[in-house]
């Protein structure tokens, strides 16, 4: 293939970068003043919030590596009914607002909290017995509750990828469950555990909402570059910020292309969950996951039914009242709903779309620029929302074109995010086709085109399906954007939760929230039937 | 190339939906050219929308907006000015007292003296170059929840200087003041009674007391109710609220936050923007207010039945104008010196 050709099949990916990332970064950098860049390295202040981000990231990566490997084990190990939807709807905190989270922690962490009243009675105390609340310590909870699930299905890949021959070799020279941890699980999870660990810290160190919502004085990075968002010294934070970031994408692309390679294994042995119950370990093993499933979904059941529970709240009651409240101009709850769905339906389909044709395109150049393609596509993962938002405001915003008011910036926005995300996951998809189907449609003759549309897309389509769903509930659930770029026309749920909370109705708020949170859910849930690929995202 | 039946129709479903979605968002969507362009805070959202719709009926020709972009008052106002050779906006509302004089500094604004102005009473007009003009107020008050200081044995704060007593240790919150515009109104306050240098070092000693800084209005709230913090600002409406049943306030000392509006130097609709400043001032839109959210009306003519129940401190402070000008400083010195010092 001619390198002209090469290159014009690489189009639809360098548009994407040039047109949502290169160009609002570029006005975003072009704030930047040297001065200030200068100013903040040196800066004493900027020290202890990049040394606070740091710990606070590195102990949530521990913390969540540590509970999520027995799961990972698990999930990997045994096979029941409903595994792969209890997997997806372990990842519902990851999709839900950072509120529910918040609100869950405060019922169930805070002075007069479950926990609290619970060890407070065990022990007579009649105090409260923890208090991290409003610390740097609520925080790594937070993202610890928000990231096991993501390791854990990380993990899970790394599990089983092993060789149940090897496990049963080792165990017969060894007999030590530690030696054939070390000796067989240990060479085959370092990839896994390198790539969850890097994604974990990745998503901590950008942290904006938790610290807000439960961190009390403790403070991040990323709040530091809110705060001072509109002022020129935030672009020289936010670029800190990036090169931070950036950095830690290079060692994840430099790990991942080192270690990170599709699974050979020869034997892999999934065992029914009945036969944990044979052994005292078993039986810990099972308690133990019953305990994180519950640590995983309390915070966002607390909120989705609070509001429901609670005297004087009847359901019927309070969604009356929600569909005859008047958001901004007038709009109603249904028309809310139309233009959230509307635009969800927009960014998912376009984003599904452009992941097709990103991984298409690189998949037929091949050789160096399919690994630059799939290497740049980790960047955008761990830059920050706020940062890009802004970027994206000031150049379509009010920049070369001027879009404030219109849909489109909202789905230019997410689907900034989404693409890279649905790209790992067809990506992912494609790179299990058979090779033996393309070179057979080849062989007929196929064109290109022909090959895609007739035998890699169906072998392909639940990947898509799942890519789909995902990029609707992350288009229903996203903030950032939407707040950024609504106006009292045009607004997503998340915004009318904002704006309900601007009335002072918190309870509707509350109702509103748990409905999305229902939604998102559910969405999940349809998405596990579809494609494994989604975990794939790394 | 033979294309499946179900592909198709799959494809078509997937195009209707598409097509349908833009048409139903374009179609919805009113074009911003040739609308008269109010900038204000996110948190005003629901007055500004009650005004516009308002002003609307009086104006059935007029198109108006509301544009927040999600901003606190001192980033719209920032915006304003960095807009300045170019103005999007042709009214600006939700100004604060406190930093009003950075846009008339800034030269962003056109003095301009609407005829309603008779209706407001002298003392309430705040801005004396005639550039801004007074909308609302409201006052920030120390409130406390009752039941949790009854069990404890502690007596209720009247003052600012009592919320330093050691026995509330862990149980004061104030809001962030860089997300938050009531944390705001209580950092002008403390820096308006005790000036720039004691003021912080005020909150220094404050710190000691605090168990959190909530990021705004919402988590202030679920930290009252669920009884995480039991003393703090609060703007007097919230005393009584559904949500927090036990919060209330002795009303000693409080802080009257005032906001104006202004017209937009270089407007592109200076005549209807006008129309707009004037329509704000009168009885019909003064009694918006109150219902609206948490603030009250400038125009005495206008009702605050609704706030009856609502606590009015016997001692106002308000905004010390010598210190004006260095909104921006003090956030960066609190964020700096006060909550990570």
């Amino acid at each position: 293939m001619s390198i002209i050709r090469k290159l014009l099949i690489f189009t639809p990916f360098f548009l994407f970068l040039l047109f949502f990332y290169m160009m609002p970064l570029s006005f975003l950098i072009g704030n930047v003043n040297q001065k200030d860049l200068v100013n903040i390295l040196l800066d004493d202040y900027i020290h202890r919030l990049f040394y606070g981000t740091l710990m606070q990231a590195v102990f949530s990566t521990l913390i969540t590596l540590l509970l999520s490997l027995p799961l990972a084990f698990f999930l990997a190990k045994y096979s029941f009914k409903g595994k792969r939807i209890l997997e997806y709807v372990l990842l519902t905190p990851f999709f839900v607002p950072a509120f529910t989270v918040a609100e869950g922690l405060i019922v169930l962490l805070g002075e007069k909290g479950i926990v609290n009243s619970l060890l407070s009675q065990i022990f007579a105390t009649g105090k409260p017995v923890v208090k991290i609340l409003y610390s740097m310590w609520a925080v790594i909870l937070a993202h610890v509750i928000y990231y096991v699930p993501l390791a854990t299905l990380i993990l899970e890949q790394g599990f089983s990828s092993v060789d149940q021959d090897l496990v049963d070799a080792a165990r017969v020279f060894s007999g030590s469950t530690l030696r054939v941890f070390k000796t067989v699980y240990l060479n085959f999870l370092t990839p896994h555990m390198v790539a969850a660990s890097l994604l974990v810290f990745a998503f901590s160190f950008i942290t904006y909402s938790t610290p807000m919502l439960v961190g009390g004085k403790f403070t991040t990075l990323e709040v530091e570059i809110y705060a001072t968002r509109f002022k020129p010294v935030s672009s020289s934070i936010a670029l800190l910020q990036l090169s931070s970031t950036l950095f830690l994408s290079i060692i994840i692309i430099f790990l991942r292309e080192k270690y990170y390679a599709p699974s050979s294994v020869e034997r892999h042995v999934e065992e029914p969950v009945s036969k944990l119950f044979s052994s005292f370990s078993g039986i810990l093993l099972a308690a133990y996951v019953v305990f994180i499933c519950v640590f995983e979904l309390t915070p966002i059941v607390i909120p989705v039914v609070g509001p429901f529970l609670e005297a004087g709240h009847s359901v019927p009651l309070l969604f009356r009242e929600l569909c005859d409240f008047k958001f901004g101009f007038g709009l109603s709850l249904s028309e809310i709903f139309l233009q959230s769905l509307s635009i969800a339906l927009i960014v998912s389909v376009f984003s599904t779309l452009l992941s097709v044709a990103i991984v298409w395109s690189s998949k037929l150049a091949g050789g160096v620029l399919e690994k630059i393609v799939s290497i740049l596509m980790v960047l955008p993962l761990t830059m920050s929302r706020s940062s890009l938002a802004l970027g994206i405001l000031l150049s379509y915003g009010f920049g070369i074109v001027k879009l404030y008011g219109s849909w489109m910036l909202m789905v230019i926005g997410q689907s900034a995010v989404v693409v890279p995300l649905a790209t790992r996951i067809i990506e992912a998809s494609w790179s299990r086709i058979v090779k033996e189907y393309r070179e057979a449609a080849d062989a007929h003759g196929a064109t290109v085109v022909f090959r895609l549309i007739r035998v890699e897309i169906p072998l392909i389509l639940p990947a898509v399906v799942a890519t789909l769903l995902m990029a609707f509930s992350s288009s229903l659930s996203d903030f950032t954007f939407s707040t950024f770029f609504s106006t009292l026309n045009l607004m997503t749920i998340p915004v009318a939760i904002n704006l309900l909370i601007d009335y002072r109705r918190l309870n509707l708020a509350l109702a509103l929230t748990s409905l999305l949170t229902s939604i998102v859910i559910i969405v999940e849930t349809a998405g596990s039937q579809f494609s494994k690929e989604r975990v794939r995202m790394i | 190339m033979r294309i499946g039946w179900r592909i198709m129709l799959a494809s078509a479903a997937a195009v209707l939906a598409i097509v349908s979605s833009i048409l139903y968002l374009q179609l919805s969507q009113p074009r911003l050219e040739d609308t008269l362009i109010i900038y204000g805070p996110r948190g005003i959202s629901g007055l500004a929308t009650a005004f516009v719709r308002e002003f609307k009926n009086r104006y059935p020709n007029v198109n108006v907006t509301f544009i927040s972009y999600g901003m606190g008052s001192i980033e719209i106002a920032n915006k304003l000015i960095l807009e300045k050779d170019s103005p999007v906006a042709d009214v600006i509302m939700g100004i604060p007292e406190f930093y009003a004089k950075t846009l008339i500094d800034a030269g962003v604004l056109e003095p301009y003296r609407p005829q309603n102005i008779s209706l407001i009473p002298v003392d309430e007009i705040w801005d004396h170059t005639g550039t801004v003009i007074p909308m609302d107020k409201g006052y920030v008050i120390i409130t406390y929840n009752s039941s949790i200081l009854a069990r404890l044995g502690l007596p209720p704060p009247e003052r600012l200087d009592d919320l330093l007593r050691p026995e509330y240790k862990g149980l004061v919150f104030y809001q962030d003041p860089t997300s938050s515009g009531t944390g705001l109104s209580f950092l002008v306050w403390v820096l308006s009674v005790k000036g720039v240098e004691e003021g912080f070092s005020f909150l220094k000693q404050l710190e000691h007391n605090v168990k959190t800084h909530p990021s705004g209005w919402t988590s202030s709230i679920m930290a009252l109710k669920k009884g995480e913090v039991a003393i703090g600002p609060m703007f007097n409406t919230d005393v009584g609220y559904e949500e927090t049943p036990n919060l209330t306030s002795m009303a000693v000392e409080g802080f009257v936050y005032r906001e104006g509006i202004a017209l937009v130097k270089n407007a592109k609709h200076p005549e209807i923007a006008k129309k707009f400043i004037e329509f704000v001032l009168s009885t019909e839109a003064q009694n918006l207010i109150a219902p609206e959210g948490y603030m009250y009306p400038v125009n005495p003519k206008a009702s605050v039945e609704l706030f009856s129940y609502a606590p009015i401190p016997s001692e106002k402070v308000t905004f010390n104008a010598e210190i004006a000008g260095s909104v921006e400083q003090w956030l960066e010195k609190w964020r700096r010196e006060v909550k990570t010092g």
